[in-house]
C-alpha cells in the first residue's frame, strides 16, 4: 500500500512515500503504526484515502490499490 | 476609477466592465503583513479592489526582508501594516487602504470583519486561524487561507456559500508545528501561496471559476505536484457569538487568597491614587505607561492584575495577553479590598 507523507510529517519520517504492509489494513491500524514507529501524535495528523480526508473515528478499511496521504496543518506564512 | 488602467482584465469575458465594478466596490481585509501579506497586497491593489484593510501589530526586522519585499532596510523597526500601506498607496493611489497596527484579537475581530466582504488569512500561526475561522462564522464572512511549510503550501476557501470551515478540515489545533522562522522558507514559495490566495479572492468576488471550497489544495514546489484533498462539511452551529466570547474574550480571574508566592502583583492605577498598597512582589505601572514599560513585568511568573474598579486591569490583561504573557490573572478584589486584606494580615 503506497502512503504519501506531506509537510513536517515527511521530514519527521525522513521520506515522502512509503510502501506499507499492514496486518489489518485500516485507518486505525495505520495511525497506530505511525504513532508507534514514528512517534507521531494521532491528534495532529490527518489521513486521506483516495484524496478524501477520512474521519479518524470511523475505522475505514484500506485496500491495496488505495492512495493514502498523511498530512497536517502548516503554520507558516 | 480609470478603466484604461484595467483594460487588459476588463477584456476578459469573465470579468468585463461589470466585473471590474464589482472589484472596485469590494472590501478585502488582509490579516498579517508578513510574507503572505506582502505577496497579496500589490495584486489586490493592482486589480482595482476598492478598499483594502491590513491588520498586523508586528514590526519589520532584517530577517523579514528576503520574502517581505515591500519592506527595505530603512523600514526596520517600523510597523509592518503602516509601511505596507504606504508603499502600496504610492503605486496604486486609487485603492482605499486602511492599516490597523495591532494584532487580531477576540476583542477587535468581530467589529473589524463586519466591515469587509472577505477575509484573507496571511498569518503565520495556527491558533490565530481558529480565531479568524470562528470570527468569520459569527460575522458570516468567507476567508481564504494559505499556509506554508518549507517548499510546500496549502490553500483553501472556507465558509463560502455554506461550505466547510477550517474546523471541518482541522477540528483542533495540533500540539506542535513549525513556523517559517523555525522551518525556513524560500520567498518564491510564500509568494506562490499568496498569489493562489489572491486568485481565490478574485474568483469569489467575481463569482467565476471553481472556488477551492470543501477541498484543500496542497502544492509541492519542489516536484510541482498538486494534490486536492476533499473534506466533509460538518455542522458548526455551536460556533455562536456566545461561544466566541467565551473562547476569545475570556479573562482569567483569581481571588487574592488563591495567589501564589512566586506571582507578581501588578497595580495599573496612576501613581497618585489611594490607597497605597504594601505587598511583596508588588509593581505599580499605570495603564497608560504599560506598553512602554514591559521590561518591568516578569514573563515567567504569574501576574496578578488589579486597579481601582477592575476596568483598567482588564485592559491591561488584553495588552499583556497580546504581548504573549501566559500566566495572567485579574484579581477579583481591587485596591480598596486588597488594602483591607493586607491590613488584616499585618494586624
Amino acid at each position: 500500500m503506497r502512503v504519501h507523507y506531506f509537510g513536517e510529517i515527511a521530514d519527521i519520517i525522513g521520506k515522502n512515500t512509503d510502501d506499507l504492509v499492514l496486518k489489518n489494513a485500516s485507518v486505525s491500524e495505520l495511525l497506530s503504526y505511525l504513532q508507534s514507529t514514528h512517534k507521531l501524535l494521532v491528534d495532529d495528523i490527518h489521513i486521506a484515502v483516495n484524496h478524501q480526508i477520512v474521519s479518524k473515528e470511523k475505522d475505514t478499511q484500506l485496500n491495496e490499490t488505495d492512495e493514502i496521504a498523511v498530512l497536517s496543518p502548516f503554520a507558516g506564512g | 476609477m480609470s478603466h484604461e488602467k484595467y483594460i487588459r482584465q476588463i477584456a476578459l469575458p469573465l470579468v468585463g466592465r461589470s466585473g471590474q465594478q464589482k472589484l472596485g466596490h469590494s472590501r478585502v481585509l488582509v490579516v498579517g503583513a508578513g510574507g503572505l501579506g506582502n505577496a497579496v497586497l500589490p495584486y489586490l491593489a493592482s486589480a482595482g479592489i476598492g478598499s483594502i484593510g491590513v491588520i498586523d501589530g508586528d514590526r519589520v526586522s532584517l530577517s523579514n526582508l528576503h520574502r517581505q519585499v515591500l519592506f527595505s532596510e530603512s523600514d526596520i523597526g517600523e510597523l509592518k501594516a503602516a509601511v505596507a500601506c504606504e508603499k502600496i498607496a504610492k503605486q496604486f493611489p486609487e485603492a482605499m487602504l486602511t492599516h490597523y497596527s495591532e494584532f487580531l484579537t477576540g476583542e477587535n475581530a468581530l467589529k473589524l470583519f463586519a466591515q469587509y466582504d472577505i477575509i484573507l488569512d496571511a498569518t503565520d500561526a495556527i491558533d490565530i486561524r481558529y480565531l479568524i475561522n470562528d470570527a468569520c462564522i459569527v460575522t458570516g464572512k468567507s476567508f481564504v487561507h494559505a499556509s506554508v511549510y518549507r517548499f510546500q503550501f496549502q490553500v483553501a476557501l472556507f465558509n463560502a456559500n455554506n461550505s466547510g470551515t477550517y474546523r471541518c478540515l482541522y477540528p483542533t489545533a495540533p500540539k506542535t508545528t513549525q513556523s517559517c522562522e523555525e522551518a525556513g522558507v524560500m520567498p518564491s514559495t510564500v509568494a506562490m501561496a499568496g498569489l493562489y490566495e489572491v486568485n481565490e479572492v478574485f474568483k469569489y468576488l467575481l463569482d467565476i471559476g471553481k472556488s477551492q471550497i470543501n477541498s484543500l489544495l496542497l502544492v509541492d514546489t519542489l516536484s510541482n505536484e498538486q494534490n486536492n484533498f476533499s473534506f466533509e462539511r460538518k455542522n458548526q452551529d455551536h460556533i455562536t457569538r456566545v461561544f466566541f466570547e467565551k473562547e476569545y474574550q475570556r479573562i482569567e480571574q483569581l481571588a487574592f487568597a488563591n495567589t501564589e508566592k512566586d506571582g507578581y502583583f501588578l497595580d495599573v492605577r496612576e501613581l497618585d491614587e489611594q490607597p497605597t498598597i504594601a505587598l511583596e512582589n508588588y509593581v505599580q505601572i499605570p495603564l497608560s505607561a504599560l506598553e512602554k514599560s514591559l521590561e518591568l513585568v516578569p514573563t515567567n511568573n504569574p501576574i496578578y492584575l488589579f486597579c481601582q474598579s477592575g476596568k483598567r486591569s482588564k485592559t491591561a490583561y488584553r495588552i499583556l495577553q497580546g504581548k504573549g504573557y501566559a500566566k495572567l490573572f485579574c484579581l477579583t478584589e481591587n485596591a480598596i479590598e486588597i488594602n483591607e486584606i493586607t491590613f488584616e494580615i499585618i494586624e
